[in-house]
């Protein structure tokens, strides 16, 4: 069966009324380290699931990309937590948050290099047998890089993907975010990624300070994000699209606007998908 | 005299027998008060066809009359009513001109509410409190509420088994005591007896059953609303913010009606406020003493007697 989560929205308690009230809600996702399993979900995430709304558990802290491989009690929380919500997948970040005890509280990017790749395979491999449901990884948006890749970020994810049969949830607003602060073409990034193993789809707002675009999700949507998505959908057609917004919240009407942003883009990118084929 | 106390305390009775069939009083005593406590909670709801409640009535009987009338303020501003100044402490609440309800207890916040008003205020007019009355007498008849006459019935006849039982066992122990016999058994099941009575009877409920699984369920679909009052309050719509304050009782929702807390060395009175009278006094916490009698429109309502303790 194909995968099909349609307009989701990233659940936040600040947003709760206006998700619930959000008509064309296909899905919603859980942070895993905001429902710990000793604690119930939150009845206005219960009575999502009710009404038939689908959740993805979406992690921060798996470290996928560190020396170390990923803690098997993090990876208990994130199974908990889908199978209490009856997730069709779960996502984490292509990235790495710690060394051994210390934590960077951000996350950060991954050196491109075979080592590396090896290393994150090795990751992979342990997440994916100790998780019930296919795992998506997500592109991040950093501020600095590593020097001398081996490969760019298309090329390292592309070959992460086959090689550990994981899913993409490919962050647009990061890709903007990297294309903005490091150079490069998000155009020819969509031409070298698989698309066809796109899960879903990140889009939040962000501001540029001192000449850096930071991805906050505490802006309204930029119309550049908006419009990569568009040309996303008229390359392939992603299965979800969700909203992130981390702070700063909208009131209802803004959020119904930037649902509309988001249903507008996909809308005109599948139209030119279909108008090109025809 | 003698004669009497000793038919009081069943001395034709042996000790050990006698700490048997004190139990035993006890419980049955237990079970059939409890009988007419579960009584009161399957007072049923009689209207039909049912009504829905609106805000300020879910308000009420959730917690009472205060917040009953914080929520028809609440309900008042986004129905375009009455114009609340958030930014300042107590909101001054001034109606706009023109603007008409049928609702009674609008129509008097909307009458008191020219020039401009507080909550504390409006809680201590009289045609305020009236109204505040009348509701909770309308949600009485329609069922919504206990009738405080029945709950007092039950609270006179768990007090009069409570007193009957003490003097028994008191009277036995004190006679005990006299003539040197062992009675500390029967001072525990005395003991036993008040502690127990205490945590049955001391709170008796306000709501029948179906009042309360309407408030439940309210609240268990409100949720998603509870979350999001709790923690991004400004940006709920009005009518969302009167409808959190009435079953969440949402303190930032509720803070700008109140005076700003004011601190002394002596007393922090925090941010109560009260209607002086020489009967009836209020409390921003919304409970009274067993001594204290409450005006009608504070939550205690008027089911407050001596052997229940008030509050939502």
């Amino acid at each position: 069966m194909s995968l099909r989560l349609g307009l989701g929205v990233s659940w936040r308690a600040q947003l709760a009324l206006s998700i619930e009230r959000y008509p064309q809600l296909g899905f919603v996702e859980l942070m895993v380290e905001h429902f710990p399993s000793h604690k119930p979900l939150p009845q206005a995430v219960l009575n999502l699931l009710e009404r038939g709304v689908q959740a993805v558990p979406h992690g921060l802290s798996l470290s996928l990309g560190g020396a170390e491989p990923p803690a098997r009690e993090r990876l208990r929380e994130m199974e908990a937590l889908a199978r209490r919500c009856h997730a069709p997948l779960v996502s984490e970040h292509l990235a790495f948050v710690r060394a051994r005890e210390l934590e960077s509280g951000h996350l950060l990017p991954v050196e491109r290099t075979p080592e590396s790749l090896e290393i994150v395979l090795d990751n992979l491999r342990q997440a994916q047998q100790a998780l019930s449901r296919p795992l998506y990884l997500e592109n991040i948006a950093t501020i600095v890089d590593w020097p001398q890749p081996t490969w760019e970020e298309a090329e390292f994810l592309r070959l992460l993907v086959e090689r550990s049969g994981c899913g993409l949830l490919l962050d647009v607003s990061n890709l903007y975010a990297n294309s903005r602060n490091h150079g490069g073409d998000p155009l020819e990034f969509l031409s070298r990624i698989p698309l066809e193993r796109i899960g879903y789809v990140h889009v939040g707002g962000g501001v540029e300070h001192d000449g850096i675009y930071h991805d906050t999700h505490a802006a309204p949507l930029p119309s550049e994000v908006i419009d990569l998505l568009e040309e996303l959908c008229a390359l392939c057609d992603p299965p979800g699209v969700l909203l992130e917004r981390d702070d700063d919240f909208p009131g209802e009407q803004e959020f119904l606007e930037e649902m509309a942003k988001i249903e507008g883009a996909v809308r005109r990118g599948q139209r030119r998908r279909v108008e090109a084929t025809v | 005299m003698s004669f009497l106390f000793d038919l009081i305390s069943l001395q034709f009775i042996q000790g050990p027998t006698f700490l048997f069939v004190y139990a035993g009083l006890m419980l049955a005593c237990g079970i059939y008060l409890n009988g007419l406590r579960q009584g009161l909670r399957r007072s049923g709801i009689q209207e039909i066809p049912r009504r829905e409640l609106n805000p300020y009535e879910l308000a009420y009987l959730r917690d009472g009359g205060r917040r009953a009338l914080a929520t028809a303020v609440l309900q008042l501003e986004a129905k375009g009513g009455l114009q609340v100044d958030h930014e300042t402490r107590p909101a001054p609440l001034t109606a706009i001109a023109g603007y008409q309800s049928e609702d009674p207890l609008e129509q008097v916040i909307l009458s008191q509410a020219k020039p401009s008003v507080t909550l504390p205020e409006l809680m201590c007019s009289p045609s305020v409190q009236g109204q505040i009355a009348a509701l909770q007498a309308d949600l009485q008849a329609r069922n919504w509420l206990i009738a405080p006459e029945r709950i007092r019935r039950v609270s006179k006849r768990a007090s009069l088994a409570l007193f009957c039982l003490a003097v028994m066992g008191l009277t036995r122990f004190w006679i005990g005591l006299l003539h040197n016999r062992p009675a500390m058994y029967l001072l525990a099941e005395v003991v036993f007896m008040f502690l127990a009575f205490w945590h049955f009877f001391s709170i008796l409920p306000k709501r029948p059953a179906e009042s309360d699984d309407y408030l439940e369920k309210m609240v268990r679909e409100r949720s998603a609303l509870a979350a999001t009052a709790r923690a991004n309050p400004d940006a709920l719509k009005s009518e969302d913010a009167a409808l959190a304050l009435a079953l969440f009782g949402t303190a930032p929702l509720m803070l700008s009606l109140l005076p700003a807390p004011t601190y002394s060395s002596s007393v922090d009175h925090g941010s109560s406020f009260s209607c002086s009278s020489s009967s009836s006094s209020c409390s921003s916490s919304s409970s009274c003493s067993s001594s204290s009698s409450c005006s009608s429109s504070s939550s205690c309502g008027s089911s407050c007697s001596s052997f229940s303790s008030c509050g939502g």
